[in-house]
């Protein structure tokens, strides 16, 4: 499609979008190549532990207290990491559009109640009441990943509605209703495709912001603990940070890597998609 | 008597419109606005932006709910009606947009966007839409390679074309055309109403032809309202109007156009001044009174109402007069002392 390889073109004018494209697909290599290069259980115990970086080339990011391989774990941790952020931001987009197009497009009583309720969301701290949450629904991978949803969603339904808005008095969809189209095919058809940009960029960001609410929640305890993540990896290294900062390190840099490139990204996308930069 | 015609007055017209009011909050955009248009009639709606001609055009087509008041079509009451029950009724009457950069979806071709009236309505096997489209495409004078491409390949008046094709393609009885040509460059403006006219030759339409450009809308109309300040100050028709404006109002927009023919250099050039008063708080008594040249006591204080002339026009001015052989005089002629002339030096004879 010429589309996307306008987009491609304008996205690789900014050398920081293109790097954090590049760390971006590294990590999800990393995910994918997981289960190829580390079959066993990552929690497994398989070498003497706090082997440093580099002192065994078998286990080249060393061992942690209990032998686990860490190498494994940031490998294995990445598909977690992917998942949680991925799903999570996708119910957390389902719940947002299907908010804020509601309210964008009838406005009236609808538009309050859905509003009064979003703000109500809004001025709880993302991150507490994540950690209520799943203090509420129990320690597991679903109930985090709802956590995560049901924090995240507000901003994308505030953007949505907005979007929604001024397209409806836009004189193309206004000529939809004029040829008499079904209001779900206007939503469907003519609204939502015509503001999925703001939405692209937005989502790049969440899956970011997603990860790093998982890494802390895990990081406190409040992680699945049948599953691998970055965030427990820290958590478990913290006892030791004097004497083996590497536990830390390497899985905190993991985490860095995998925000910052989406940051990256989620400008490079913005500044791509951008109609008004495209005439410079 | 005059030489008009006697209209049958048995069938229902085919749009009707009765006290229509409008407000957007503060803003009395049309204020109580009644007029008809005939099948297969042209009706012009003129006035300066602002005035409310393109609301009153968009709340005929449902866009916007009235304030009060009703649109009939066939004699049926179609205002306030739940959008699903005005959804059939679009096959009666289209609406062609004055932008015709942003009326057209950026992301469809050319050829979906003319298909999709028919597509919605479910007309057609997809086969037969789509010879369908070629048929409208070649109708409008659109070239037969256009179906695969997206709007922002075609200049401003190959959309309008799109644009018509698409209200076209549910063979309306009355297309409502919001400013139509007011966004293209002057040359093409004369091909898109000329197109607009053939259209109407062949296919039997009726036109609400929005304008502020009174020389369009001479051209095109057989009945002209005059409009302003959310209200019809002057109904007159095609050829009267350019020679024997009634209104003030009126008679000031042409004065803005260069007089087509010889004989129109004879009528006074008339002059108004200022700004129209804001919509939400408008002048009482005439709503012209501000701007009017003519303008008496009686104007600020008492409004006057749209008055039927036994000449088939109709005018909401205290000054305009009726003799007593039955023909209406502009205030120009006899109220005040004539204002500028065209011609040059008439001797003006001291009474």
């Amino acid at each position: 499609m010429t589309g996307l390889l306008d987009l491609w073109r304008l996205f690789r004018r900014k050398r920081t979008a293109v790097l954090g494209l590049a760390i971006f697909l590294a990590i999800v290599a990393a995910a994918l190549l997981a289960p190829v290069l580390y079959p066993d259980d990552p929690a497994d115990m398989v070498a003497p532990p706090l082997l440093w970086p580099g002192e065994d080339m078998a286990y080249p990011l060393g061992t942690d207290t209990l032998g686990r391989d860490i190498a494994a774990g940031i490998m294995h941790g990445a598909r977690s990491a992917l998942m949680i952020g991925g799903i999570s931001t996708l119910v957390a987009l389902a719940i947002g559009i299907t908010v804020g197009a509601l309210s964008g497009y009838y406005g009236g009583w609808v538009n309050d109640v859905l509003m009064r309720v979003t703000e109500m969301f809004q001025t709880m701290p993302q991150f507490i009441l994540a950690v209520v949450l799943v203090a509420i629904f129990g320690p597991a991978l679903t109930s985090i990943i709802t956590a995560l949803a049901l924090v995240s969603w507000p901003p994308v339904a505030r953007l949505v509605r907005a979007e929604v808005m001024s397209l409806r008095e836009r004189e193309f969809v206004q000529s939809c209703y004029v040829i008499g189209m079904s209001e779900r095919g206007i939503i469907f058809g003519q609204i939502l495709p015509n503001c999925l940009t703001p939405i692209i960029v937005t989502a790049s960001i969440m899956v970011a912001s997603a990860i790093l609410t998982e890494a802390g929640l895990s990081f406190l305890g409040l992680g699945d603990p049948n599953v691998l993540t970055w965030g427990a990896m820290i958590g478990a290294g913290r006892e030791s940070l004097r004497s083996a900062w590497f536990l830390v390190a390497e899985p905190g840099l993991a985490i860095i890597l995998v925000v910052l490139s989406l940051n990256l990204v989620g400008e490079g996308l913005n500044d791509a998609l951008n109609p008004k930069l495209k005439l410079r | 008597m005059t030489l008009q015609t006697p209209m049958p007055e048995t069938a229902a017209p085919l749009l009707e419109v009765r006290d229509l009011v409008k407000h957007h909050g503060q803003v009395r955009a049309v204020d109580g606005v009644s007029f008809h248009i005939r099948a297969g009639e042209t009706v012009g709606l003129v006035g300066e932006s602002g005035c409310g001609k393109s609301t009153l055009g968009r709340a005929i087509m449902g866009l916007a709910p009235l304030t009060s008041g009703e649109v009939r079509l066939d004699g049926a009451v179609i205002s306030g009606l739940p959008y699903a029950q005005v959804r059939p009724l679009r096959k009666r009457m289209q609406m062609v947009f004055q932008d015709p950069y942003a009326s057209l979806n950026p992301r469809r071709r050319v050829g979906q966007i003319i298909e999709e009236p028919l597509k919605v309505h479910g007309l057609g096997s997809a086969k037969a839409r789509r010879a369908q489209v070629i048929e409208l495409m070649a109708r409008v004078g659109l070239p037969a390679d256009a179906a695969g491409r997206f709007p922002h390949e075609f200049s401003g008046g190959q959309r309008q074309r799109v644009g018509i094709a698409r209200a076209l393609a549910l063979s309306p009885a009355l297309i409502v055309a919001d400013e139509p040509v007011s966004a293209l460059d002057v040359s093409v403006q004369a091909q898109v109403v000329n197109l607009m006219v053939r259209l109407q030759q062949e296919m039997g339409l009726s036109y609400l032809f929005i304008s502020h450009d009174l020389a369009v809308v001479h051209y095109i109309a057989d009945r002209i309202l005059v409009m302003y300040l959310g209200k019809i100050v002057e109904v007159s028709d095609r050829a009267r109007v350019w020679k024997q404006p009634l209104h003030p109002y009126t008679a000031g927009l042409l004065a803005a156009h260069p007089s087509p023919d010889p004989a129109g250099a004879h009528r006074p050039h008339l002059r108004i001044e200022g700004d129209m008063p804001s919509p939400t708080a408008p002048p009482p008594g005439c709503r012209f009174h501000t701007r009017c040249p003519f303008k008496v006591e009686r104007c600020a204080s008492e409004e006057p109402a749209l008055r039927a002339l036994n000449d088939g026009r109709s005018v909401a001015c205290h000054l305009v007069e009726v003799s007593a052989d039955g023909i209406a005089h502009a205030p120009t002629e006899r109220t005040a002392a004539p204002i500028r002339s065209a011609e040059p030096a008439l001797p003006l004879s001291p009474s």
